[in-house]
């Protein structure tokens, strides 16, 4: 598979705004994703498509299955013999697209990426899912006291812990889910612990647990999420782990936690059954992240994260 | 169900090193505890190394950075969009 990529320019993208945007790069994607796998009706176009550059569309499929996805790079390559260079190449008319959500991120600011999948015996191992967490450069100073000195303890800001809470530790194993609001979480805390001071370098531990449990009651108000039922559902973890803060930078170059925990319920979205609603086991791995094209990926509830410094590109 | 639920409950006593139920942030976990816990966990989480070959794939993020690419480099572009950013979460 890796190998027969190499045949193309390889990218990928959010389908939603693609879908429905009215914007140059989202009618460009219409137009040539109208005649593939799902044609030109209503619904999703999530899948593999080969096309030219000025938008022809050349294959396309959407399953789990490597050969299927391998038949459709073959039958892409076949049609693209038949291109020419006009197809091949960007009108000279291109705008650029618009504003995405990673603009908003700054380039000094902090990239967790997170994986998460159940856990357990029995538990379904084909399935997990990761997400991206954004910390402004002044948030993640919230990991730890202004003036950090060995033996200090840390009660770390409340921002990150809700951040964390209501978007990150969810259960979206299976597939995106809905974020938990401002009142579902009670009882988070995490601390660190400044375990030692040497020149530049301050290490730390960090503990904590968190709680998030809704009846259902949607109390984010109108936006994409909004479900159109009641999902009761709570998540419950435990963290641990550890990191290193550069005082002159003003940086981290270590951040990793472990969340483990217990998922119940169940929502609209994240693919589970209803004879699948837990108690269960669930875990999270968080760690840092350089920051490059393919690391400034908008976390999943980025348009609703409370972020004032995130611009809203629609 | 139990199972998971024993593990769960083994990894969180690991975690703190006192049992479930108690307040961790009162606690101050050794080092080597602390160790423990994160990478018997983090094994229990993460992918190994058959499952991330898929990352050796050189994606662009966006439909717009592969259309300048196939462009500049007369080369069919491969998409693959999903709801949710592949490389985030779907």
């Amino acid at each position: 598979m890796i190998a027969a990529t190499r045949d193309f320019v390889c990218a990928v993208d959010e389908v939603w705004r693609l879908q429905r945007g009215t914007d140059a790069e989202s009618k460009h994607f219409q137009q040539m994703a109208n005649q593939g796998h799902y044609g030109g009706g209503g619904g999703t176009r999530q899948g593999i498509y080969v096309l030219t550059a000025d938008g022809t569309f050349l294959a396309s499929s959407n399953h789990l299955s490597a050969d299927k996805a391998l038949s459709t790079f073959a039958a892409g390559l076949e049609a693209w013999k038949r291109t020419t260079k006009a197809q091949r190449t960007l009108p000279a008319d291109w705008t650029l697209p618009r504003k995405r959500w990673e603009d908003s991120l700054p380039p000094d600011a902090l990239i967790l990426r997170s994986w998460n999948a159940d856990l357990g015996e029995g538990a379904q191992r084909e399935r997990l899912n990761r997400d991206h967490v954004w910390f402004t450069r002044e948030e993640a100073r919230g990991w730890l006291p202004a003036k950090p000195a060995q033996g200090d303890e840390h009660v770390v800001s409340q921002g990150i812990t809700e951040r964390l809470a209501r978007f990150h530790l969810v259960d979206n194993v299976r597939g995106q889910t809905l974020p938990f609001a401002p009142q579902d979480v009670t009882g988070s805390r995490i601390v660190t612990h400044v375990t030692a001071v040497r020149d530049d370098e301050v290490a730390f531990t960090i503990h904590g647990e968190t709680r998030a449990k809704t009846d259902g009651t949607w109390l984010m108000g109108d936006n994409d999420w909004k479900p159109t039922e009641k999902f009761p559902r709570a998540v419950t973890t435990r963290i641990v782990g550890r990191g290193t803060f550069l005082r002159n930078k003003g940086t981290f170059s270590r951040l990793e936690f472990v969340a483990v925990g217990e998922r119940t319920g169940r929502t609209n979205l994240n693919g589970r059954p209803k004879g699948d609603v837990g108690p269960a086991a669930i875990g999270w791995v968080f760690e840092l992240v350089p920051q490059k094209p393919t690391t400034r990926i908008a976390p999943a509830f980025v348009d609703v994260y409370d972020a004032a410094w995130i611009v809203d590109p629609r | 169900m139990v199972d998971r639920i024993r593990l769960a409950c083994a990894l969180l006593c690991a975690l703190f090193a006192a049992g479930c139920g108690t307040e961790p942030a009162a606690q101050t976990p050794s080092a080597d505890a602390d160790t423990l816990a994160y990478e018997s966990a983090r094994a229990e989480v993460m992918p190994d190394e058959a499952e991330r070959r898929w990352e050796e794939i050189e994606f662009l993020p966006s439909y717009a950075a592969g259309l300048k690419a196939a462009s500049d480099e007369q080369k069919p572009l491969m998409l693959w969009v999903m709801n949710g950013h592949p490389l985030g979460c779907t």
